[in-house]
């Protein structure tokens, strides 16, 4: 599902954000990206759904090289990838059914069908009864099981999330972990980068760790915890 | 059509976010489609008053002693068929008739004269399209050339005069449309600039979720039309409230500046469309503008 093949991301003269990475995901697979604050974790899913363009390198979504992306297609490929962020970015002043319609919106389908969509992905989040609540007045966990049905709701291939659990707390970041380990089971490729060590330990799934920008450890269980 | 359907939705809701910005962008729309609508009307009206004047303009071809009456009839059957001008053959009797008429009491004078001093003409009234100081300078010297013809007059300043008044109004139009078109756009786009900053937000999360380019642009490119659809409504209702306090006293106006002269209404249904369409369009022309300015997507 994703390729990467000595992978290099560079801002101007600085080192590397990231560096010869190589690494391939599985479809239906669940991935921790893990690593300190600056490792690269967030470069590395900011390149996949094209929020950053490869310096050197190949990458392969969905079986396409998005090195050599043309900016038309970038549309196209991000309605196969649902991201999730820390802050949620929700848009305030819509209902939680508008902004999960967004991601129907842009593609344009009709509203009925969005709706009924909206209806049934809110439910499997759980919040079904909010449909017509608007984020400031929902709790940290729903605003990102919100944010979640969003990526989710067009049935992306992939499912990308940066620190989705980075403002919750211990009890909210489990609900929101164990769904997307759900959404995983039922075959979306989830990648999520944390350094919550306790994570890791607890869902016992492949952890790729990066440090400097670099691959340094691609295990299909963590056995130390690095960062943090 | 779906997405029709959406982007005039998000436009709307766009208007509806930020109303008194858009307001006050579709009442400056207004002032300038209401002006431009007066400027048109003037322009229309001085026209038809210019081409009223321009249709008494007459030239006479004063014929020599030795021209028989039948040479002088031959000579405005020829003018008319030749240019197109409608030549009428007066008679020096005639002549003296209407000279007689003209002084009025005084016209007694002539009754004692030995010999009727008046030559026979013959008078000539132009075509709309040979009104020009050119052309009538052109189509006299050629007729003084005309076998019979002692020498032609025309009023070449009254011409000129008319000429340059046309030039005046329609330069002033022309600059008065540059003002409201740049006016006009500069306006709406900096309400769209407001509004593209207001929604930085939303257009980071529609890009996120796949948005093409087009998708994030179409509701901010219709928000601008409907501003100008707006401003033209408002300037039409404008006219309209002038149109019924002034009409009776244009009509006056039109008949003092030329006998059976009439002005058009101030606003019929084909100026309300365009005026529809002109805001339409200076609309679209500032949101396009404020687009590809601001909208970096």
């Amino acid at each position: 599902m994703i390729q990467m093949f000595h992978v290099t991301k560079r801002y101007g003269r600085e080192a590397p954000a990231l560096a010869d990475v190589n690494l391939s995901v599985a479809r239906g697979e669940f991935v921790f990206l893990t690593g300190p604050s600056g490792a690269g974790k967030t470069t590395l899913l900011r390149l996949i759904f094209c929020a950053e363009k490869v310096s050197s390198g190949q990458l392969l979504v969905t079986g396409r090289n998005i090195a050599r992306i043309k900016e038309a297609d970038v549309p196209c490929l991000r309605r196969k990838i649902g991201v999730v962020f820390q802050d949620f970015k929700l848009l305030a002043g819509r209902t939680v059914r508008d902004n999960v319609a967004l991601a129907l919106d842009v593609v344009g389908a009709p509203r009925w069908t969005a709706h009924r969509r909206v209806e049934a992905m809110l439910k499997q989040v759980g919040l079904a009864h909010k449909i017509d609540s608007y984020p400031p007045r929902l709790s940290g966990g729903e605003q990102q099981r919100v944010a979640i049905a969003r990526a989710l709701v067009n049935d992306p291939a992939i499912l990308l999330a940066d620190e989705p659990t980075g403002n919750l707390d211990h009890k909210l970041t489990l609900e929101i972990m164990d769904l997307l380990v759900d959404f995983s089971a039922r075959g979306t490729t989830v990648l999520v980068a944390t350094h919550d060590q306790t994570l890791l330990e607890r869902y016992q799934k492949r952890t790729v760790a990066l440090e400097g920008g670099r691959v340094v450890s691609d295990e299909e269980t963590p056995r130390r915890a690095l960062g943090a | 059509m779906v997405k029709l359907l959406y982007f005039v939705r998000a436009a709307l809701a766009g208007i509806r976010a930020s109303p008194f910005v858009h307001f006050v962008a579709a009442l400056t729309l207004a002032v300038a489609l209401f002006s431009l609508g007066l400027a048109r009307y003037g322009y229309q009206a001085t026209r038809l008053a210019l081409a009223a004047w321009g249709s008494q303009v007459e030239v006479t071809l004063y014929l020599t002693d030795a021209t028989s009456p039948e040479e002088g009839r031959a000579l405005a059957e020829q003018i008319w068929r030749a240019d197109g001008a409608s030549a009428r053959f007066i008679p020096r009797e005639e002549a003296l008739a209407r000279l007689r008429q003209e002084l009025g009491e005084a016209g007694d004078v002539l009754t004692d004269l030995p010999k009727n001093p008046l030559p026979a003409s013959v008078e000539a009234r132009l075509p709309a399209g040979l009104r020009t100081s050119t052309a009538i300078a052109g189509l006299a010297a050629r007729w003084a050339k005309l076998p019979g013809v002692e020498s032609v007059e025309y009023g070449r300043e009254w011409v000129e005069r008319i000429e340059a008044l046309g030039r005046a109004v329609r330069g002033a139009g022309v600059l008065l449309l540059l003002a409201v078109v740049v006016a006009a756009v500069v306006v709406v786009a900096a309400a769209l600039q407001l509004a593209i900053a207001s929604r930085r937000e939303e257009i980071e999360i529609q890009k996120l979720v796949g948005a093409t380019d087009a998708f994030v642009k179409a509701p901010f490119l219709l928000e601008g039309v409907f501003q100008g659809l707006l401003g033209a409504a408002l300037a039409c209702g404008g006219l309209l409230v002038l149109a019924r306090s002034l009409g009776p006293h244009l009509s006056r106006a039109a008949a003092f500046v030329a006998q059976g002269l009439s002005f058009p209404p101030l606003l019929d249904w084909r100026s309300g469309l365009e005026l529809l369409g002109a805001g339409a369009a200076l609309g679209l022309a500032g949101s396009l503008l404020a687009v590809r300015r601001f909208l970096r997507v």
